[in-house]
């Protein structure tokens, strides 16, 4: 294909700014001329295309990226007022979740004092229960509790009743001994009952020093040794 | 297949039209069959089309629409025509003309064109200023089926909810919806994430106006609970609304929900109703639905996009093509790093790959085979060989 007037023999072109000629040459595509001429010619047209998209790829992107800038600025005024929103929503909140907060710690609390009731079942006489499993922080709490109560009211018999025991590991099994020692310390004397065979097997295996301790089946039976 | 994209940003929305035609000429050598087109709503689209058109061959596929900004292979741009051409892969486009008045049954409508085509999967760019563009997706599922596949965006502009336009082959609509339609088995791959994090109470919706102004929360005035929430004295409404969507539990036709958890939807505040007291949403609400206040970092924004990108990643390691639809609200959330988000999901994907998209007032993508219509997340479609 011959254009009428082939932009690149037409002299008035030579005045037009360059993206205005490379725009009318890249719409030269479809050139039968050129295809045919001399191999340098091709060669030469090849290359000037792919410049010429280069060009106007890299004008597109500095078009954008002067929009980049401009937002950026925009964006500076945005981030104060939405700081400002979001230390507001956190406080609301907050403030929101803060009764379910105070539930659950207050449940909290009530399993803590549940999970360590000392009861006076006689003149003297103090009995603690334990149910479920005695791990570590659970020991330290039943002995914080005890000693507390010993010391501020003092009582000459202790009544662990271990029936509700479901298992000891080595380090509750050696705290459990120390709360026995710091309350014969204190002037009591301890009494183990309902202890489980998987329990009773487990301090066996120990080697835990019972001897110093009374150990009795059941409550009824540690309640009358007391009397 | 073959495809390429490329970005021309022009004051001259017909130049730009023109050089894209060119640009997706010299990189798949030869004019594409197909174009996927967004246009900056800073154009005129009429002229874009014209420009493009001009300079590609009269039997092109061309569908796409307008958008708050565009998404290309390496990132995001703001001004811009964005295009993907493609070869190799048989399209058509197809349209309606407006959502108005039963988005529904416009969808259904569009549903019945595209079925004669024997697509095995659907891209669609619907309006949703005027429409319902969560109703029309279930009109296209009435006739196509609830888990047939259905992606997209929904076209977009500058945040003033006046205008969009949707571009089918010569013509642009606006208020209407279009879809391209793809023919042959072709494996997709789909991913949603938002990065917004539930906060307060869950509330139930007691009082609903039309379809989506939500009047009252348990009882109480919503407008009163989201002011209480976020103050009284906003320097931006629409910009509220954008920052702190509501969490929809959703729980209308249909099973959207598995054994675990009900499927959540993050959508936007569209607008605060002061006269009313109420909340207008991006989409339909009904009474007793539950929802919760949301908000959101950047971290976790940037977190979820990433997240997204390499979900779809693990689906389909080595995809043929990328869509990608990022919601208009965490472009404005983000603000300057919102090309952060890009390039930290495209890093997830196989280098390489041709991507195209935009960001969007609602991206379609399907959660657990069904397509729904979400706002604020940032989707990832994977398309095979």
């Amino acid at each position: 294909m011959h254009c009428d007037r082939c932009i690149l023999e037409d002299e008035s072109r030579a005045e037009l700014p360059l993206d205005a000629f490379l725009s009318d040459f890249l719409a030269c595509d479809a050139c039968t001329e050129a295809a045919a001429g001399p191999l340098a010619l091709r060669l030469a047209l090849d290359r000037l295309r792919q410049s010429a998209h280069s060009l106007r790829r890299t004008r597109s992107l500095l078009r954008q990226r002067e929009k980049d800038l401009e937002a950026a600025l925009e964006a500076t005024a945005q981030y104060e007022a939405r700081i400002e929103n979001m230390e507001r929503v956190y406080k609301q909140s907050t403030r929101e979740l803060e009764p379910h907060v105070a539930v659950v710690e207050k449940q909290a609390e009530t399993i803590r004092a549940l999970s360590a009731p000392i009861l006076e079942v006689g003149e003297g006489v103090v009995a603690m229960p334990i149910i479920g499993a005695l791990d570590g922080e659970r020991a330290a709490l039943v002995t914080e509790a005890l000693l507390a109560r010993i010391h501020a009211q003092p009582a000459r018999w202790v009544i662990l009743d271990l029936t509700g025991l479901d298992e000891v590991d080595d380090t509750t099994a050696v705290a459990f001994l120390r709360v026995c020692a710091a309350l014969r310390l204190l002037g009591a004397r301890v009494v183990l009952c309902g202890l489980r065979s998987r329990v009773a097997q487990e301090l066996v295996r120990l080697g835990a020093d019972l001897s110093a301790l009374q150990m009795l089946p059941t409550l009824r039976a540690a309640l009358a040794r007391c009397r | 297949m073959r495809a390429a994209t490329v970005s021309i940003v022009h004051t001259d929305a017909l130049t730009a039209g023109r050089e894209v035609a060119e640009e997706l000429t010299f990189e798949l050598g030869g004019p594409p069959e197909t174009v996927l087109l967004f246009v900056s709503s800073q154009h005129d689209p009429v002229q874009v089309l014209a420009g493009l058109r001009g300079r590609l061959p009269a039997g092109v596929v061309v569908a796409g629409c307008s958008s708050f900004a565009e998404i290309n292979t390496d990132e995001g741009l703001t001004s811009s025509v964005t295009a993907m051409g493609l070869r190799g892969i048989e399209c058509a486009a197809f349209k309606v003309d407006s959502l108005l008045p039963d988005s529904r049954r416009a969808g259904h409508a569009l549903a019945e064109k595209v079925r004669g085509f024997g697509p095995s999967l659907l891209v669609t760019f619907p309006d949703g200023i005027h429409g319902s563009p969560a109703a029309y997706v279930r009109g296209l599922q009435d006739v196509l089926g609830a888990t047939f596949p259905i992606v997209g965006g929904v076209s977009a502009e500058h945040l003033a909810f006046e205008r969009t336009s949707q571009i089918c082959n010569r013509e642009v609509l606006t208020g209407g919806a279009v879809a391209l339609a793809i023919r042959g088995t072709r494996a997709i791959a789909t991913a949603a994430k938002s990065g917004f994090r539930p906060l307060g109470a869950v509330r139930t919706v007691t009082r609903v106006e039309g379809k989506n102004l939500i009047l009252e929360l348990d009882g109480k005035p919503a407008l009163r609970i989201y002011k209480d929430f976020l103050g009284h004295a906003f320097r931006d409404q629409q910009m509220i609304g954008i920052e702190f969507p509501l969490l929809v539990i959703l729980d209308f036709e249909g099973s959207y929900m598995d054994s675990d958890e009900r499927v959540n939807v993050v959508r936007v505040v569209r607008k605060l109703d002061e006269e009313k007291g109420g909340l207008l949403l991006s989409s339909e609400i009904a009474v007793g639905m539950k929802i919760r206040l949301t908000c959101s970092t950047r971290d976790d924004l940037l977190l979820a996009a990433a997240q997204a990108a390499e979900e779809v990643h693990r689906k389909m390691p080595s995809p043929s093509l990328a869509l990608v639809f990022g919601c208009a609200g965490r472009k404005l959330i983000l603000g300057t790093r919102y090309q952060e988000e890009i390039r930290r999901a495209f890093s997830a994907l196989a280098p390489g790959v041709p991507k195209v998209g935009f960001y969007t007032y609602g991206e379609l993508c399907p959660v657990r085979d069904i397509t729904l219509c979400h706002d604020e997340t940032f989707t990832v479609v994977l398309l095979g060989a």
